[in-house]
């Protein structure tokens, strides 16, 4: 902890959504100077306590204070007035405005006369802003729209820091950061600590935390199971406090050897994507984990993407040397060949969000349930949503429930079965744990583990080193659109060797 | 994260699927006691049916367009243009030949804006306003004007238009539909890339394919459609089957199937939707309004309907509440 000073007080607040109690009797103060992580599984309330402190919630008891005076913000503008202001988990960015439109929304005044905005100074000022918090990767004339999900958190962040409040709250900021922009988003979040001003970082990614933050506070069910400093505690001291009990252990593979079987199941040769990777050639085998790991800029959810054929513009060949049909021009071959592909994007490339669960988890497999690919039987459909949601064990109030309803990592379970309930030889996944809590993440391992074990090959494209090394029988490590380094098991997988050659 | 509004909205999902039958009773029951039974008549009833088919018939194609979130509104000048076809072959050649001809004229419509709009990307709105009412329709006008005499179709034609003809074709056409909009791959892909095209489009589905299908569909029914209309009119006019894709719509968005398409389209909602409008047409007629009154209130319902399963969709429960929002809680709900 830098410096002592409390800045913002929460006294007993609850807060209820129907017979849940979301938070519960919760106190907490938070210093000048301070990084305080807030972790909790889904479902923990953290994000109803990051939403009720910047005002887009009221609590239904309690108190807080900030600097000592009562405050109880009417609305996030008027959170902001009190110098509190936060990044949502859900991006609030406006997709058909430009970037300094949506960094100036509401501010636009100062740029305009007789009722005219100036864009250029506004550009100007724009680039300036987003240059001064060392978040200048973005081009300012995009619209926000054809921002990345990464460029478009850069966005908002430059947005939040500008109206330099007291205390920033970023609600899973880093989610879906590779890992050069997150090393920028943490450089800003160290350098506005040392403003003597407080960052809340609400995340999943415990390991991450731990070295960020100053001191963490768990939540589990609604309530504060403690708040430790960061220097004095580990990644499983912190998880063991959110899951209330000992994890079962290791929860990524142990043996050191890497196993794979005979048969290649898939080979690509020479697969070019302008621009983005050249002359990428490897082969699958059966059993086998494989694992991407790049920077941004690498191009490995590129990658994923054309192996897959989705676009049409990749250039070189994907064979599939055990199907009928020996080369991929569509997707569609993929399936046939019993391959599958899982898009890091999950609720744009992945789920129908407003659809129940049962019609998310039926497309995928809709030929094969038909009787003779012509009569679809409710019952079928049913009967293998049901077993999909039961083999998984998706906590939901039945298959007819929309996704939407689900929290994320029920949304990532229901979205993994519709693939892997199916009798399938090879599948490719671009970030599978992605914004999922520990418990599922663990489920997810398991389920690949033993999917490995049934001879199915597994391609998996990922930003976390930890669960590369953890699962994989080879990394693939990339740079700038080429494989630099192959790294086998029975080698040892170090952090730091793959780091060396992603940079 | 909380059960109990996971059961509302629930709940809700299915209070959205029986809101069309409740409206559909709603009007039965207003119109029966307003028109003192009169409009239960057996002659009432059968004019009713009468009506119905070919609203209902275009609207068993159009269906597929809507549930992948597109818009069709070429049906009206399919009808024009494919009346007149039907008239110049089938009153020679007979009846066969009258429902080749107008699927053909229907088919290659459908064909061409679902290229059109599948495969160069032209919202659909916009090709089939550009396909439909203004290239099908000038063309078609332009013939009409140009024949001398009145145009009048033969016996044969018209005969179709009699119940042992007209309801087995229109039965097995609803067979065969119902089959492929619930129970065919083909019908489970169209309402899924209403929900997220993009998604289904990683499932390994080619999605051009099924557009370019469902607007086919659309095409063909719009063409049987066009049959039913020349028998009915036994002649031409150039007036034919104007606002008739509106009429189609209405039966069908009347009866809650989301403007958006996808899985909350049904067949059913659009037959309960045709007698609806139907009932509410025919009723404010026997009760004596005018004819401009009736297109009035036929708007102010669809209006409020639309309203209606709109807010439950997107609020849940908490819509019901909001349905006329004052100043104070509009003010939270932005918050």
């Amino acid at each position: 902890m830098r410096t002592g000073d409390c800045v913002l007080e929460l006294r007993n607040i609850n807060k209820f959504f129907a017979s849940t109690h979301a938070n519960n009797n919760i106190s907490l103060t938070f210093n000048r100077g301070e990084v305080r992580g807030i972790v909790g599984e889904n479902g923990s309330g953290k994000s109803t306590l990051s939403s009720i402190i910047c005002g887009m919630q009221k609590a239904d008891s309690g108190e807080m204070f900030k600097d000592g005076k009562p405050y109880a913000p009417k609305s996030p503008l008027d959170a902001i007035s009190n110098g509190i202001s936060m990044v949502v988990q859900e991006l609030g960015v406006l997709t058909q405005l430009t970037i300094p439109l949506n960094i100036f929304i509401g501010r636009e005044k100062q740029f305009s006369k007789f009722g005219i905005i100036n864009t250029r100074k506004m550009k100007k000022a724009a680039q300036r802003e987003l240059e001064k918090f060392g978040l200048g990767v973005v081009d300012v004339d995009d619209y926000a729209g054809d921002l990345s999900i990464e460029h478009r958190k850069m966005v908002e962040l430059t947005k939040a820091l500008m109206v330099d409040p007291d205390v920033l709250i970023l609600d899973e900021i880093t989610q879906a950061l590779s890992r050069d922009n997150r090393d920028r988003v943490h450089k800003v979040i160290h350098d506005f600590a040392e403003k003597n001003k407080t960052v809340i970082v609400i995340t999943h990614d415990i390991e991450e935390i731990v070295e960020l933050a100053d001191t963490i506070t768990v939540l589990r069910d609604g309530q504060v199971v403690g708040t430790v400093k960061a220097s004095e505690t580990t990644p499983d001291k912190i998880k063991s406090m959110m899951i209330g009990r000992d994890l079962t252990g290791n929860y990524y593979r142990t043996e050191e050897e890497e196993t794979r079987g005979e048969n290649v199941i898939l080979s690509v040769k020479d697969l070019t994507l302008p621009g983005v990777f050249n002359d990428v050639s490897f082969d699958l085998y059966e059993g086998e984990i494989l694992a991407f790991c790049g920077l941004s800029d690498a191009g490995i959810h590129e990658l994923g993407e054309a192996i897959y054929k989705i676009g049409d513009k990749s250039q070189g060949k994907v064979l599939t040397p055990l199907a009928q049909k020996k080369e991929v021009e569509s997707p569609i071959d993929i399936i046939r060949a019993g391959g599958a592909y899982l898009s890091k994007d999950r609720d744009v490339a992945g789920l129908m969000l407003q659809a129940d669960i049962k019609t998310n988890i039926a497309i995928p497999s809709i030929r094969d349930l038909a009787k003779g690919g012509l009569f679809v039987k409710p019952k079928d459909v049913r009967k293998k949503a049901q077993d999909a949601v039961d083999t998984f064990e998706v906590k939901c109030t039945g298959i007819e429930q929309p996704v939407m309803r689900l929290s994320g990592g029920n949304k990532q379970k229901v979205n993994l079965s519709r693939w892997l309930t199916r009798d399938l030889k090879f599948i490719i996944l671009d970030c599978p744990t992605r914004g999922v809590d520990i418990g599922v993440k663990e489920y997810i391992y398991h389920v690949l583990a033993e999917a490995k074990d049934k001879g199915i090959g597994i391609i998996m494209i990922t930003d976390e080193l930890p669960e590369a090394i953890g699962m994989a029988d080879r990394i693939m490590v990339m740079h700038k659109g080429t494989i630099a380094k192959t790294i086998h098991r029975s080698e040892g997988f170090t952090e730091e060797s793959i780091i060396e050659v992603m940079i | 994260m909380n059960s109990r509004s996971q059961k509302f909205k629930f709940k809700i999902r299915d209070f959205n699927d029986v809101t069309p039958i409740l409206i559909f009773l709603i009007v039965v029951v207003f119109f029966g006691i307003a028109t003192q039974g009169r409009i239960f008549s057996p002659y009432n009833i059968k004019i009713l049916i009468d009506q119905s088919v070919t609203t209902l018939v275009a609207g068993m194609g159009m269906i597929f367009v809507i549930a992948l979130g597109g818009t069709d509104i070429t049906p009206g000048a399919v009808a024009a243009c494919g009346g007149f076809a039907t008239y110049l072959i089938g009153c020679k050649y007979g009846i066969l030949a009258a429902f080749a001809v107008a699927l053909l004229v229907g088919g290659a419509t459908g064909l061409l804006l679902g290229v059109v709009n599948a495969r160069f990307k032209v919202p659909s709105f916009m090709a089939s306003l550009a396909i439909g009412p203004i290239a099908l329709r000038g063309f078609a006008n332009i013939i009409l004007q140009s024949q001398e005499s009145e145009v009048i179709i033969t016996p044969e034609l018209v005969s179709i238009n009699t119940f042992p003809i007209k309801l087995p074709i229109v039965i097995t056409l609803l067979i065969i539909i119902v089959y492929l909009f619930h129970y065919s791959p083909f019908g489970y892909y169209c309402r899924a890339i209403g929900e997220n095209e993009s998604a289904v489009r990683y499932a390994g589905v080619n999605v051009r394919k099924i557009k370019i299908l469902a607007f086919l569909i659309s095409g063909l029914m719009s063409g049987f459609a066009t049959v039913f209309m020349v028998s009915r009119a036994s002649g031409l006019q150039t007036s034919l089957g104007t606002g008739f894709e509106m009429n189609v719509m209405m039966a069908i968005f009347v009866a809650g199937v989301p403007v958006t398409g996808g899985i909350g389209a049904k067949i059913y909602k659009l037959i309960v939707g045709a007698f609806t409008l139907l009932i509410l047409q025919t009723g404010m007629v026997l009760c004596g309004l005018t004819g401009s009154t009736i297109q009035l209130v036929r708007g102010l319902v669809l209006l409020s309907v639309v309203y209606l399963s709109v807010t439950l969709n997107n609020k849940g429960p908490e819509g019901l509440k909001n349905l006329f929002p004052s100043k104070k809680k509009k003010d939270t709900a932005n918050a």
